[in-house]
């Protein structure tokens, strides 16, 4: 499942997903991974990604119920 | 001066004191001649009786001399061979309808050594030489139900190369030293950023074990089949070397492939165009020693496919595919970043 509020949380940053691959320390194909829903990182990864887009991992990684 | 240029002084130094050494070491002097010549039997006379070659040594040492001929059609007389020393002291004979063979490990001292080619199509002749040559020794009773009249273009060939099997292990081994060196030379140069850590990430871990998973899958499947045709004999044309070689091939093929195309390959802040340009060196070097195998005929000379002659072909076979794959990613990667 595509990940659509890391990919906005991002733009909203105005940053390129190389920019939050390095700030987080991974490749930048890492991130399209995840914002494709092709990757599920780890909890440490996740955090990371949190911290660098100042958000929470509710809001970033917490499945909405429909 | 920085660190990285240190790492590639120091790398380079290995690659030059290991090529040095080796030279040192090792004997790997391969010297050989080749006779041609039409040989004609008729009436149980054979024209010319005998003929010469010249081998010349260039440099003392322990050497093994390999005997070959080839021909479609076996000839109707028997080939004994004899080589002498620049003194005519005889140091190899052998006869026989099956020319090829090794002899025993001899130190011979550098010179020009004469081989000495007899075709012996009677009884008479061939127990002649025997005497000459193997006094001492019992010989079977001449065989002449292969005598027959005819011509036959004959073309020998004897070399001679370096005793001992274990400078053939200490040259793998070398070369498998020197193949570590160049891929940390390589890594070096790639790195972009030499303040930044070069690693995979954890995706890239991951689809890296993925990867060893297929190529495991590969190997285990091509193994089970390599045994079934190694016991039944089913291509006897091919070594066991080469069938093993040829499922390790396969294996990082599968492995290199999977972790290309899910961009686990190359680690972070690594330049991937330095890896490709070290793919194109590796692959022309092996291509181009296969080339060689392939034009001094050594593949299939003797009817069977050994690892020493087409283990170079088989690399460049495997680098070639993985540096095609490289560029195709790369062209994919662009198309997706546009």
């Amino acid at each position: 499942m595509k990940n659509l509020k890391l990919k906005s949380a991002r733009a909203a940053f105005d940053m390129s997903q190389q920019e939050l691959a390095d700030k987080v320390g991974v490749s930048r194909q890492t991130i399209n991974a995840i914002e494709k829903g092709d990757y599920n990182p780890t909890i440490n990864l996740c955090i990371a990604i949190c911290k660098a887009l100042n958000k929470t991992l509710d809001e970033l990684f917490w499945e909405e119920a429909e | 001066m920085s660190k990285k240029s240190k790492n590639v002084i120091i790398i380079l130094a290995c690659m030059i004191t290991l090529v040095c050494a080796l030279v040192a070491i090792l004997p790997g002097y391969h010297y050989s001649t080749k006779l041609n010549t039409t040989v004609t039997v008729k009436d149980g006379k054979v024209d010319p009786a005998s003929a010469r070659a010249g081998l010349p040594i260039g440099r003392s040492g322990k050497y093994v001399f390999t005997a070959d001929w080839w021909l479609e059609n076996d000839p109707g007389f028997v080939t004994a061979l004899s080589i002498s020393d620049e003194t005519g002291r005889e140091v190899f004979s052998v006869s026989g309808q099956e020319l090829m063979c090794d002899s025993v490990v001899m130190d011979l001292q550098a010179g020009i050594y004469t081989c000495e080619f007899e075709f012996l199509a009677d009884a008479a002749s061939y127990a002649a030489y025997c005497q000459a040559h193997f006094p001492e020794e019992d010989i079977a009773d001449f065989d002449d139900s292969f005598v027959k009249d005819g011509t036959w273009d004959m073309v020998y060939s004897i070399e001679a190369g370096p005793a001992y099997r274990s400078g053939y292990i200490i040259g793998i081994m070398a070369g498998i030293l020197f193949g570590i060196l160049f891929i940390a030379l390589v890594a070096v140069l790639a790195r972009k950023d030499t303040t930044a850590v070069s690693k995979y990430d954890e995706r890239q871990i991951a689809m890296q074990g993925k990867a060893a998973k297929y190529a495991f899958y590969t190997m285990l499947v091509y193994s089970m089949a390599a045994a079934v045709i190694l016991d039944l004999n089913l291509v006897p044309v091919i070594s066991p070397a080469v069938l093993l070689f040829a499922g390790a091939m396969l294996g990082a093929g599968v492995m290199v492939t999977y972790a290309l195309l899910k961009d686990a390959y190359f680690k972070m802040n690594e330049s991937k165009r330095t890896w490709i340009i070290a793919f194109g060196i590796i692959t022309v070097f092996n291509v181009f020693l296969g080339i060689i195998s392939l034009a001094r005929n050594e593949i299939l000379a003797d009817g069977i496919l050994r690892i020493s002659e087409v283990g170079n072909l088989l690399c460049g076979v495997l680098m070639a595919y993985i540096l095609i794959l490289c560029c195709v990613k790369n062209i994919i990667d662009r198309r997706e970043e546009e």
